[in-house]
């Protein structure tokens, strides 16, 4: 009976969403799937899913070029809607109806969900096939679900302090060093630059979901207890989000939470130079090298992400990672392109940090002095500065976003129980007291 | 007519509702079909579907007990309560005011209708530009007049819902008033003038002359009201989603929620179907108390 249910359903559903779904959007002309090379032997064509929001990055196009050259395969770019937040995501609706894929780079924290639904490739086999030693090369940094392999590391993005040398030099404050940098000397430069007449605020970091748990997973707070339920009873959680919200409502070195939100301020408010500080990922040194889309007139510096008085130094990181959709036809070459965009997109320019442990110092010191400082040096940033803030082999790492049970839902219910405690709609205790109870149910609501 | 003239226009009848029908049934009893079979499972991926069982009503058993769920049905219909009567008795009065011989009425019901033909998304912007708890233009008018506590709008908890209410009454009125100024300009003018002759004050025509010629356009805008009220994703997605907290989670958000982001698509399709049910059942009544009073 369950099979027949299953059965029915799996050709009922399928059959109906195929119908809205059709073809992936693609912004490349379509290819015959197979094409003849000079020598007579067929190139694999693969194609490449990417959001429409990054589709025309010069770093895609010379990545499938290299792919092209080294691989000898051709490699279609695919772009398909940004997913956002309840939204349906385009990519796992079109995978879940058999639109074939090959190669697909996201963050760990993202392919929770297409595990969950199965479309994505398990990579040991691959890796096996070809005498591939993935931990030797990528270590801890590869994408696990259940102790298997399901993604190679392409880069990793570390958290960053980014700051205005300009607002320092008018508040006659010395630039901060990156020894023993904490969050209590963060608040207390941040005070000494904030000039809310004049619209000046020492820091300003967005009402973005991490900003939330940060501060205990830097005091060693995990989401999950041992038994499988949601840890958002431990008291550093609490102490977490009283200190978030605390730097805009009670030190006042940033907007505080309700101006955040009304005026929608965006997550690059920085770059209007009227902030001190800004602690985010380190994405964001983009806002210094661009300097088309973020004219300025004033210098950057960079440091470490700040940690608590007293604890170990620890940054939080996002990690891309490039997996194969279980609806590739080209499996073997398509890991061989991840193996390929694992190793060397990092060397192609773009400021990406390498999530592989087989390099030598000499080869990050290279990297640095080659890839990384061209393009910030003319801000006066260093090869130390640089080594400090990403390349510190002492540095705790955390992930940026939990991923286990339900943890999209527990997201989504942090931000909506914290907002309200930000606008002073409810208390502490309420708030942590009610984003346990309902982190608890979807989890178990998820293990049904 | 001989038969085969009538089969022959029953043939020409079939041949230009077939494309609807076959719209109907792939896009609209389809859909609703699977969401029943659907809603009887514990399915959570299409891809995933051999890991499906069949649990019977326990997704329906389980909304009963599911805060957020019954939080997001009691959001939805204070949302139609407030909403309905209230775009209701405004398109009535609007429509009333602007059928009097008034200076610059074209103009007038131009601009009534305007914001019926906006950009949803130019329209949250620019509210929530104007109800900024902040600096918002309203608040600093009601500090300069006194008020200490402004109210906090799109961004209270408690105001949230109510303030999304207005601004959709705000847009949606223009349909409301456009229908009943055409409904009053078929009032036939015999009636009002016999009912004037014979001592009717204007209340009085209004009420036992005008109004009752207008139940049938009552009855029609009421429908569409109550079903605009429950199609309300877009409206509340874009001014708070759904926020703050759950303040103005309405059911529509909820079910996407549920499959989109818990991945619970046997859960969010038996929302639905309350949902829809939701919607048949006041669709029905309406429909009943039409017909049993008397019609004009």
């Amino acid at each position: 009976m369950k099979k027949v249910i299953s059965s029915i359903l799996t050709v009922a559903v399928a059959s109906s969403l195929l119908t809205g779904c059709g073809d992936a959007e693609s912004k490349t002309k379509e290819k015959p799937v197979k094409e003849e090379t000079s020598k007579g032997e067929e190139t694999v064509h693969l194609k490449w899913a990417v959001k429409a929001s990054e589709a025309g990055r010069a770093e895609f196009e010379e990545m499938a070029e290299l792919a092209e050259k080294e691989c000898g395969v051709e490699i279609e770019i695919v772009a398909l809607p940004d997913p956002e937040a309840g939204e349906a995501n385009k990519l796992l609706i079109s995978l879940m109806a058999g639109d074939e894929f090959d190669i697909v780079e996201d963050a760990y924290s993202n392919m929770k969900q297409f595990h969950e639904a199965g479309v994505i490739e398990d990579m040991g086999a691959l890796a096996e096939n070809v005498g591939y030693d993935i931990e030797k090369i990528f270590g801890e940094y590869p994408a696990k679900f259940d102790d298997k392999v399901y993604g190679l590391p392409a880069y990793v993005d570390k958290a960053l302090t980014i700051y205005n040398k300009d607002l320092f030099d008018k508040a006659n404050i010395p630039y901060p060093t990156a020894e023993d940098w904490t969050w209590e000397k963060f608040i207390e430069i941040g005070k000494q630059l904030t000039d809310e007449a004049n619209g000046i605020y020492g820091a300003y970091n967005p009402d973005w979901v991490h900003y939330n748990y940060m501060y205990a997973m830097q005091k060693g707070f995990e989401h999950y207890k041992e038994d499988g339920t949601s840890n958002y009873d431990d008291p550093l959680f609490k102490e977490s989000v009283e200190w978030y919200y605390g730097l805009g409502n009670v030190e006042k070195i940033q907007p505080s939470y309700l101006v955040q939100k009304s005026k929608q301020m965006p997550v690059d408010y920085f770059t209007t130079g009227k902030v001190g500080m800004s602690v985010c990922g380190g994405w964001t040194t983009n806002w210094l090298i661009d300097k088309e889309k973020y004219p300025r007139d004033w210098k950057a510096g960079v440091l470490p992400m700040p940690h608590p008085e007293g604890e170990e130094k620890s940054v939080s990181v996002v990690v891309s990672n490039v997996w194969i959709p279980t609806t590739s036809k080209n499996k073997e070459k398509a890991f061989e392109v991840a193996k390929l965009f694992a190793e060397n997109q990092y060397t192609l320019g773009y400021g990406r940090i390498p999530a592989r442990v087989d390099l030598t110092d000499e080869e990050i010191q290279n990297y640095i002095k080659e890839q990384i400082l061209p393009t910030l040096e003319a801000d006066g940033i260093t090869v130390e500065d640089i080594q400090e803030m990403w390349f510190d082999p002492d540095v705790k790492i955390f992930d940026e976003k939990p991923v286990g049970d339900a943890s999209t839902d527990i997201k989504n219910i942090i931000v909506d129980e914290c907002g309200l405690y930000g606008i002073g709609e409810q208390s502490l205790d309420d708030t942590v007291s009610h984003i346990k109870e309902k982190a608890d149910a979807a989890i178990a609501a998820a293990k049904k | 007519m001989t038969s085969s003239l009538r089969r022959k226009e029953a043939r020409v009848a079939w041949l230009f509702i077939t494309p609807y029908l076959i719209g109907f049934i792939l896009f609209h009893f389809l859909p609703i079909f699977l969401s029943i079979i659907l809603s009887l499972t514990d399915m959570k991926y299409i891809s995933t579907a051999d890991q499906t069982s069949f649990i019977g009503l326990g997704n329906y058993f389980e909304m009963i007990y599911d805060a957020e769920f019954r939080n997001a049905f009691k959001n939805s219909i204070i949302y139609s309560v407030c909403f309905v009567p209230l775009v209701m008795v405004v398109g009535l009065l609007l429509a009333v005011l602007v059928n009097q011989k008034i200076y610059f009425r074209n103009g007038i019901r131009a601009m009534i209708f305007m914001p019926y033909v906006s950009n949803m998304v130019a329209i949250a912007i620019v509210w929530s530009l104007l109800l900024d708890p902040v600096d918002g233009i309203i608040n600093q008018t009601l500090r300069a007049l006194g008020v200490s506590n402004a109210p906090m709008w799109l961004m209270g908890s408690k105001t949230a819902l109510i303030t999304v209410v207005m601004i959709a009454v705000w847009r949606e009125v223009g349909l409301q008033f456009v229908t009943y100024l055409a409904a009053l300009q078929d009032v036939p003018k015999e009636l009002k003038e016999a009912a004037q002759i014979d001592g009717a004050n204007r209340f009085q025509l209004f009420r036992f002359v005008t109004f009752p010629l207008l139940k049938n356009t009552t009855f029609l805008l009421i429908i569409t009201s109550i079903i605009t009220s429950l199609k309300n994703f877009t409206i509340i997605q874009v001014l708070t989603e759904g926020g703050p907290g759950n303040a103005t989670t309405v059911l529509p958000l909820k079910i996407v929620d549920t499959a989109f982001s818990s991945a619970r698509m046997g859960y969010a399709s038996a929302q639905a179907m309350v949902m829809f049910v939701l919607v048949m059942v006041i669709t029905a009544v309406q429909w009943i108390g039409k017909n049993r009073s008397e019609i004009y």
